[in-house]
């Protein structure tokens, strides 16, 4: 159903972004009949033009304009996001882990570690359990509300064998929002590989095909592709009042609103409030607590391929297959605070190549990578605790072709996050070696797609952006909708927390809206 | 210049002179730039010496020359000028493999070598035509995946070390 809302109507929710966060709460609101106009900078793929073709579909769906680095990250554009309709739930390999409750309460249960920024969250387990029950129903999450798992592949295989050699013991194929067998309309996964350039049966849940057209099918939901938000705009008030935005054109409109959510995936929410600073926001929106942009986190990340006596085409099949939770825990004898998790995943010749020497060549490389079919692959994802000056700020001087200043991502590892990814890299390699590996070999800079904490949760306004509903503390009709409002990392990858959050921000919105508060 | 240069510039000029004889007598007549190799055929040659895979055929190795040179990297024309100073338009193949071999480690880590490596390695790598030396199955959607194609068929693990 096409519905278009007018650019005066003063009426309607505006949401920055289409991901888990932005399509989440883009469903919720129109299902009650709130009306939604729902902003994505990129394009709107449909399921035909979903390849087999990582670079081809990395040229698709991957946020391309420029971004720098500072520190531990590449300097040119260090961060992986989808610029597209369905944002990142296009690429995720659809991993759904839960938060554990010590993870909701990092200061309390680690106490401040130097230099870093930890706080507990506003909200507990208890809390979001509910909404963490709803979004795995949604989508369809194998291991949870009966919904069978996903069958062993060869990689999997390898990690548990491994797993098991080595004293592990909570290993399985995962909660993974990926149908083992058809439901809710979608197809049941072949493994296929190449979860991460779009799933071309849609077995693989994205926002794309699930979220953004049921919520077009109220007739609520006014989905604006190819449209850049630039700013978000304040009345004398002080209260959101609308976004200016750039048509697929390149023309500039304004849209009126009663309240603005923004979604945009950390680095493009933090762009965003910074660039709508205003004179009474100097330091952009949401921000007298100066904390937007700051408290940046990424996951303690690497990949470890082992290089195996037998055959293993790792590539077969989904690409992350498994997971191993046993350092999910806080256990400082390990040498560090917070947890953990490794998982399966699966690389194509080309990254597994880099990875395995970054600059071979000759015969002897030629050699290595003919074993490409003998490599296991398994990712570490751990904590990552906040620090204030891991943040993202505005590039003084550079501006992109909307005229908004470059974003510059400022990240430098933690001693604690150095500490775990040696310890978890020990863990990976003695079980890769206790079946034969030959050699193991682990990723430098490797950043998984995750990205947490530029406009925090808390109960105080001083400290924090947002409240535990995710509605900012400085301007209450202002929303943050996506991961920039966690307050720490954990180990879980964060998609399913995002939704569980979108879902639980939907309820108090539409009471806030009721009420007459927003 | 070093001396292990110098072995090669002086290598590569006489093997230039005795090839360019020789095609001289194929041909019968004295036109260099009838034998001389294209860019393209140049730096898929060198590209063959980056990541050999003998079992190819010549066209992955052109492909990766070509999007080499579509790059219009200064650091590619100026590394082809080079080249062809060095092999006097002997084509690079003809020359031997040790000394071509040492004339690329002289050269590892500067730009014009690091262009080459990176996408030599990048095209090559994604080109179909490796995937089977590399024992890589590739893009599978068309073939209905891999759910009935070996992606849990691992046979090996069973006689691997348990503890």
């Amino acid at each position: 159903m096409n519905t278009s809302f007018s650019l005066n109507d003063s009426s309607v929710v505006v949401i920055v972004g289409s991901g888990a966060g932005g399509g989440t709460l883009g469903r919720e609101l129109s299902a009650r009949g709130v009306k939604v106009v729902c902003f994505e900078a990129g394009g709107r793929l449909q399921l035909t033009d979903i390849e087999n073709d990582a670079p081809k579909m990395a040229a698709k769906m991957n946020w391309q304009d420029l971004r720098y680095g500072e520190g531990d990250v590449p300097k040119i554009n260090p961060v992986t996001s989808c610029k597209t309709v369905g944002g990142t739930t296009t690429h995720w390999t659809a991993n759904c882990p839960r938060f554990r409750d010590f993870e909701f309460e990092a200061l309390s249960t680690y106490g401040q570690l130097k230099g870093c920024n930890l706080a507990d969250w506003p909200l507990t387990l208890r809390e979001l359990s509910p909404f963490y029950d709803r979004a795995e129903s949604m989508l369809g999450v194998t291991g949870t509300h009966g919904i069978p798992r996903l069958p062993e592949s060869n990689n999997y295989k390898v990690m548990a064998a491994g797993a098991r050699n080595v004293g592990y013991r909570d290993f399985d194929t995962y909660n993974m929002a990926i149908n083992p067998v058809p439901r809710d309309g979608r197809a049941p996964c072949l493994q296929t590989g190449f979860c991460s350039s779009g799933c071309p049966i849609n077995a693989k849940w994205t926002t794309l095909f699930t979220h953004i057209p049921e919520a077009e099918a109220t007739g609520f939901f006014d989905l604006r592709p190819e449209c850049m938000v630039t700013h978000v705009i304040t009345d004398d008030a002080g209260r959101a009042s609308g976004v200016r935005f750039v048509d697929p054109v390149g023309n500039t409109h304004e849209q009126k609103a009663r309240v603005v959510c923004v979604a945009g995936n950390v680095v493009e929410t933090t762009r965003l409030l910074l660039h709508s600073k205003t004179a009474r926001f100097p330091n952009g929106l949401a921000n007298r607590s100066d904390q937007v942009g700051r408290n940046y986190m990424r996951h303690a990340a690497t990949v470890a391929l082992g290089l195996m006596p037998g055959e293993v085409h790792f590539y077969k099949g989904t690409q992350t297959a498994g997971v191993i939770r046993d350092e999910v825990r806080h256990d400082t004898t390990r040498g560090f605070s917070g947890g953990y998790q490794f998982h399966t995943l699966s690389l194509g010749p080309e990254r597994v190549a880099a990875i395995m020497d970054p600059n071979g060549w000759g015969k002897g490389y030629a050699s290595l990578l003919r074993k490409y079919k003998n490599v296991a692959g398994i990712a570490i994802n751990g904590e990552d605790p906040p620090e204030k000056t891991n943040r993202i700020t505005l590039h003084p001087t550079e501006k992109d072709r909307f005229g908004m200043p470059v974003a510059v991502v400022s990240y430098r590892f933690h001693k604690n996050t150095l500490a775990m990814l040696k310890h978890a890299q020990g863990r990976a390699e003695s079980l890769f070696r206790s079946l034969g590996a030959t050699n193991v070999y682990f990723a430098t800079h490797f950043g998984a797609t995750h990205n947490m904490g530029t406009a925090r949760m808390g109960l105080d306004a001083a400290t924090s952006v947002c409240n535990k509903w995710g509605q900012t503390h400085d301007i209450k009709n202002l929303f943050v909708s996506d991961g920039s409002v966690f307050v720490s990392s954990a180990s879980a990858n964060p998609t399913l927390t995002i939704v569980a959050l979108a879902l639980r921000q939907s309820e108090h919105l539409v009471q806030q809206m009721r009420s007459g508060a927003v | 210049m070093s001396p292990t240069r110098r072995t090669v510039l002086v290598a590569v000029s006489q093997l230039a002179a005795v090839s360019t004889l020789a095609a001289c007598g194929r041909q019968g007549r004295s036109d260099a730039a009838q034998t001389r190799e294209s860019d393209v055929e140049l730096l898929a040659g060198l590209a063959y010496d980056i990541l050999p895979f003998p079992e190819l055929p010549p066209a992955p190795y052109l492909n990766a020359a070509q999007k080499i040179l579509d790059l219009d990297s200064a650091d590619v024309v100026a590394g082809l000028a080079k080249l062809r100073e060095f092999s006097r338009d002997t084509a690079w193949r003809e020359l031997p493999e040790g000394d071509r071999l040492s004339l690329l480690s002289s050269w590892k880590g500067n730009a014009f070598f690091d262009v080459m490596r990176t996408n030599t390695v990048r095209a090559l790598l994604r080109d179909p035509a490796t995937f089977a030396v590399v024992g890589y199955g590739g893009p599978s959607i068309q073939l209905g995946g891999y759910l009935g194609r070996g992606f849990d068929d691992i046979k090996w693990l069973t006689a691997a070390p348990r503890k």
